[in-house]
């Protein structure tokens, strides 16, 4: 069994696993973001 | 039986209305292409919704809870890159085929495989025949899903339930192609979102709430409270997480069923906004998802919730977890329902992706050329309904093996599809054989690591990463290597297939 530090809690998780958990899906979001707002609409596909 | 006649006539009215819409939807379906791209004139929400519901199967409705349940919070990675394979299809497969698609007519990721690599025999052989079998083992475990809920629901024998899935998937599938399957799609995902985002608040909010789940989490064993773990069967290492990244990102991305979607759009300008777009759905669902799996912690640990004697009791979680928190007939057939959305939403484009590979690739491309438009749709509809059944047969009696065929399936994925197609796209050097050898090796490592993953075969195993890790990096070697050492394809070809370390097409000044 691991041992882990649990004198600082968010919604009852070590703020360890709330921040790397929920940042990589903010960074992930983010940077999908980041591909909309530059996505070239000009490109010529058609 | 949890359910009486009025969970009946849900589930019925649920099935009708889906086999309506694809009658209606087949009165579009005039030529091949509107069969197997929907005459490439899906709109942006359409598109979205489609690749939304292609990826969220049944397996997320239930494996991902289950999962979740067993393991705890280092599976939550699984909630980050399932919805970014959908991105990562859009951003890095997506755009250039779809561009390359408008200027070639390509109706199949085969088609632009075979161009690329100048193999109208070999690579489109081989790319089609793999494309069916991985696409025939996840169809199994999406009707072993339909099953599990019908049987749950109604307590109807395992024939009667696979006889009705799959007769409602086949007729609309049949009639309507992906027209009807992006149609139903709309309403499957739809129902799916609404009903996830009602749903698993109640059993969570049932199981106490996060917080107290969390606890309970952490009081029965640390681990399950890290982001991963340093032992393997108290969750995920980083070294497992790190794959399983790659695996979900860059081979989901690439099963046939989900690719051929971005030659179906109609505008590459959806692009922009999509992979963000489902990714914030996706995403969201998957985690409710998730915690719902969580929640077991609480709802066993006090006795609210009993798992049944099966094989895969943990995966009946969040069914159970409703049934505890909301003991209503209605309410359980309508989250039979859901599950049933989730399923049939990626079972019908699974049998589409079958049958295109059948009558295009391997009918008209391979055995009959001067096979008029007619006869292909003809064959892309036998085959649709030939797929159905002869999965029906396999998964009435399923193998023991059955879930290690469905992670062998998307690992062959990776290994198989990959790397000839990221290759093809983005380096100019990637050659005909190399693609042969990449494709030969990433199935053949597959096997062998896979067999090693699973019977735990000595010296190898434990393997510290996910099997098809290691199958990826035997496909890129062959690729490299074989390349380096054969005739680059021609600069025409590479120029007609936008070639090239970029993303958007090059304007020609």
């Amino acid at each position: 069994m691991s041992h882990v530090n649990m004198k600082h809690m968010i919604i009852g998780l070590p703020d360890s696993t709330f921040f790397i958990v929920f940042g990589s899906f903010a960074v992930a979001g983010c940077l999908l973001l980041v591909w909309a707002l530059t996505f070239r609409s000009d490109t010529n596909a058609e | 039986m949890l359910s009486d006649a009025s969970g009946v006539a849900i589930v019925a009215i649920y099935c009708i209305l889906m086999i309506a819409v694809g009658v209606w939807c087949s009165r579009k379906v005039k030529t091949a292409s509107d069969f197997i791209v929907a005459g490439k004139s899906l709109g942006f929400w359409v598109f979205t919704l489609l690749m939304f519901g292609v990826v969220c199967s049944g397996m997320s409705l239930l494996g991902v809870p289950g999962l979740g349940f067993r393991l705890g919070w280092s599976t939550m990675w699984e909630q980050l890159f399932v919805p970014l394979s959908i991105s990562f299809c859009i951003i890095f497969y997506g755009v250039k085929l779809f561009q390359v698609s408008r200027k070639t007519g390509y109706m199949t990721v085969q088609d632009y495989l075979a161009h690329r690599y100048q193999s109208e025999k070999a690579v489109r052989g081989l790319s089609s025949i793999a494309g069916i079998v991985v696409s025939v083992i996840y169809l199994a475990g999406q009707y072993t899903a339909i099953s599990i809920v019908l049987i749950w629901l109604f307590d109807v024998p395992h024939w009667l339930a696979l006889l009705v899935g799959a007769t409602v998937v086949i007729i609309y599938t049949v009639i309507g192609g992906l027209y009807a399957i992006s149609i139903t799609n709309i309403v499957q995902a739809a129902m799916l979102v609404v009903g996830v985002v009602i749903m698993a608040p109640i059993v969570l909010s049932y199981a106490g709430g996060i917080e107290t789940i969390n606890l309970a989490m952490a009081a029965a064993d640390a681990s399950f409270v890290l982001p991963w773990t340093t032992d393997a069967a108290h969750g995920f290492s980083f070294e497992y997480v790190v794959s399983l990244g790659i695996l979900l990102m860059v081979g989901l991305a690439c099963a046939p069923h989900v690719i051929n979607n971005v030659i179906a759009a109609k505008d590459v300008r959806y692009f922009k906004w999509v992979p963000f777009v489902t990714f914030a759905i996706y995403a969201v669902i998957m985690v409710l998802l998730k915690f719902t799996g969580f929640a077991g912690f609480t709802l066993v640990g006090d006795g609210l919730v009993t798992l049944p004697d099966v094989a895969n009791a943990k995966d009946y979680i969040f069914m159970l977890g409703v049934q505890a928190a909301v003991p209503n007939v209605l309410v359980l057939s309508l989250f039979g329902v859901i599950v049933l959305c989730a399923v049939m939403s990626t079972t019908d484009r699974l049998m589409l992706t079958i049958a295109t590979t059948c009558s295009w690739d391997i009918y008209k491309n391979m055995l009959r050329p001067e096979a008029s438009d007619r006869d292909v749709l003809l064959v892309s509809r036998i085959a649709v309904f030939a797929s159905g059944i002869l999965t029906v047969l396999l998964v009435l009696n399923p193998p023991s093996i059955l879930a290690f065929l469905i992670w062998m399936g998307i690992g062959t994925m990776l290994a198989v599809f990959a790397v000839p197609l990221l290759a093809g796209l983005y380096w100019r050097r990637a050659t005909k054989e190399g693609a042969i050898a990449s494709m030969v090796a990433g199935l053949v490592a597959a096997f062998v690591f896979g067999v090693i993953s699973q019977y735990s075969i000595a010296p190898l195993a434990p393997l510290p990463m996910h099997f098809s890790f290691y199958a990826l990096v035997c496909s890129i070697a062959a690729m490299v290597i074989v390349s380096l050492l054969t005739k680059p394809v021609s600069n025409d070809v590479l120029d007609m297939t936008n070639t090239g370390f970029y993303i958007f097409e090059r304007k020609i000044l």
